[in-house]
């Protein structure tokens, strides 16, 4: 059973590949010595698949780190993630002997994803930072906006390999600033003008200088006072208690976790749904 | 006529007023000084002397009829100096002739039953008090530009305004509730003991010359803010002290006066006793008597300079203390000014936060 299963995978897998790198090879030769942008579902057009490809290629050969992104119409049942890491072997991506490269796959069938990073991609794109990258760009996918979805993946990878090659990659302890959100600019201003209110109300209060007197402390004759008798009597007491306030600081290292894909090389990556 | 005074200088005939730089009376014309005391023994010698009497006994042609009340309210006096007659109001105690600016003293406004016990002369001109209304204005920042201008000063007058003064022994018994709260943590807990104590104080305190204003020409709470004034200055009234200000008598009773004073007494002794209660993280009056006992009042006359200023139709009252120079008087603000501080604070405190918000987060 269990052998019959890895045949219909095996078979399966080649039949993708098929599918995959066929229209590559016909785009050979082109700009490029091979097609980073694979498109088998048809989400782009041609003139977003060039500009995307040509961005991809840029950024590729300035950090010798490929980034490629591949569209199915469907897995038939391959899980994303396996599908992302023979894709990214069979395909023979990657720079210099470590295979450097990051692989996304999108699967419209089922509406899957899976990011596939393989060699120097290990450090750079971090759990953590891979998790960061999928908030970022998801929710283009998930509006049916895949060139402006592949174009946030782009910048990303770009963000993250700077950051990977000035040796701190993006992780737990060290996230990228996300752009704040409208009540961040909304609380500011309510902020700032508060403030500003403060001031100016003492800018104002520098004009009044009129007002009743409660008291005739001056006017107290000194040393007359005598005070007679002090009593401070203490009448009962109570004790509440309140739980202390957890710690919810977050545990983890942060890193990559990586496994090793089916023709013996090690990836890292993530999957997941649009 | 005998209710106008005016002092004559011994020397040349001139009118003499209280000069508050050298603290006597001087002649504005020859320059002869004079002590006050000097004036009033000489004053004294010459109201006894008799003048000339041809009197045909025939009475003055009273013509013109005052209107019911008018006359209480108004008063006519004849100058002394240039026979011009004055017009005041029933409290006016001295003023200046309107013909030829002669200084002039009402005694019966200040004699009698409503003579003032004490006078802190003026120990601060004119000139101090416009110095002191330039520096009233410095370092306001909304203040409305016409208001440096020096000519915008419509008046200046120093003004010796009517006082009650109230001096007691104040007994008192003071019951506070108070609490203590003592935090630690054990467990997975953090523990609060809040310990409630009863607090009492008993005893007495004194109170010399607490002021109350008698004039109710003046608002209260701008008199209240040039105090305190120093009482030890304060001389027996002599009406020459007088000379060269304005002055009021009093038209506010002291039985009116002194719940202010009363007020103001219970409030000091209450904080006066709170002062004396520490340890407390929360210190709350359950119950307050304050007794006053060895009561005593005086009626005296207090130095200031009240300044007048309009402003878009608005008028504006400043005084000084002329005794301590302190100046008060509330000011407005410019519009645009404050538009324009509001705004660009506004603008500057919100790119702050906004760099704060996005460093932290």
């Amino acid at each position: 059973m269990r052998y019959h299963k890895t045949i219909v995978r095996a078979f399966l897998t080649v039949y993708l590949l098929m599918m995959v790198l066929l229209p590559a090879a016909i785009f050979a030769g082109s700009m490029h010595d091979y097609d980073r942008v694979i498109d088998r579902a048809g989400l782009l057009s041609q003139d977003e698949w060039q500009k995307l490809d040509a961005t991809l290629a840029d950024i590729s050969e300035a950090w010798s780190f490929d980034v490629i992104i591949v569209t199915v119409t469907g897995l038939d049942g391959i899980d994303p993630q396996t599908g992302a890491d023979e894709l990214y072997d069979r395909g023979g991506y990657g720079y210099g002997s470590s295979h450097d490269g990051i692989l996304l796959l999108l699967s419209m069938q089922d509406r899957k994803w899976a990011i596939s990073t393989t060699g120097f991609g290990i450090t750079a794109f971090t759990d953590e930072g891979q998790a960061y990258m999928v908030s970022q760009f998801r929710p283009y996918l998930s509006d049916g906006e895949y060139y402006e979805g592949f174009n946030c993946f782009a910048g990303l990878c770009r963000d993250f390999l700077e950051e990977a090659s000035e040796g701190s990659p993006y992780d737990t302890d060290h996230m990228p600033s996300e752009p704040l959100p409208w009540y961040a600019y909304l609380g500011s201003l309510l902020g700032g003008g508060g403030v500003a209110g403060l001031v100016t109300f003492g800018l104002k209060s520098q004009l009044k200088s009129v007002r009743l007197r409660q008291t005739a402390d001056e006017y107290i004759e000194r040393g007359s006072v005598d005070i007679r008798r002090r009593e401070d009597v203490f009448l009962y007491s109570h004790v509440t208690r309140v739980p202390k306030p957890k710690n919810n600081t977050r545990g983890g290292g942060g890193g990559s976790s990586t496994h090793t894909g089916p023709s013996g090389t090690t990836h890292g990556g993530s999957s997941g749904s649009f | 006529m005998a209710q106008v005074r005016e002092y004559k200088c011994p020397s040349c005939g001139g009118t003499l007023e209280f000069s508050s730089t050298i603290q006597k009376m001087k002649c504005s014309y020859c320059g002869t000084e004079l002590e006050v005391e000097a004036l009033e023994a000489l004053n004294a010698q010459m109201q006894s002397e008799r003048p000339d009497e041809m009197n045909w006994g025939e009475e003055e042609n009273q013509n013109g009829s005052w209107q019911e009340g008018e006359q209480e309210e108004m008063r006519v006096y004849v100058c002394n100096s240039c026979g011009g007659e004055l017009m005041t109001d029933s409290t006016t105690a001295a003023t200046s002739c309107p013909y030829c600016g002669n200084p002039v003293v009402l005694t019966d406004r200040v004699g009698g039953t409503l003579r003032p016990d004490y006078v802190i002369p003026f120990k601060l001109d004119k000139e101090a008090a416009k110095a002191a209304y330039k520096k009233h204005l410095q370092g306001k920042i909304l203040l409305p530009r016409m208001f440096h201008d020096e000519n915008h000063i419509d008046e200046i007058k120093g003004v010796y305004v009517p006082y009650w003064i109230f001096n007691a022994d104040a007994d008192a018994t003071i019951r506070y509730n108070g609490t203590k709260k003592a935090v630690w943590d054990s467990g997975d807990f953090v523990y609060t003991r809040t310990s409630v104590y009863s607090i009492f104080r008993e005893g007495s305190i004194r109170f010399e010359h607490v002021p109350v204003d008698g004039s109710s020409k003046i608002a209260d709470d701008l008199l209240e803010s040039i105090e305190p004034f120093d009482f030890s200055e304060a001389v027996d009234f002599r009406m020459a002290y007088l000379s060269g200000y304005l002055a009021d008598r009093y038209d506010i009773s002291v039985k009116d006066s002194i719940d202010r004073a009363n007020s103001r007494i219970k409030r000091s002794t209450e904080d006066c006793f709170e002062s004396t209660v520490s340890g407390y993280q929360d210190l709350q009056i359950a119950r307050s008597n304050v007794r006053l006992h060895n009561g005593s009042y005086q009626y005296a006359l207090y130095p200031v300079w009240l300044l007048n200023t309009t402003w878009r139709g608005q008028n504006f009252i400043f005084a000084m203390n002329g005794q301590t120079g302190r100046m008060v008087g509330d000011l407005p603000a410019d519009t645009k000014k404050l538009t324009f501080w509001q705004l660009g604070m506004t603008a500057v405190f919100s790119v702050i936060a906004f760099l704060i918000v996005r460093l932290l987060f």
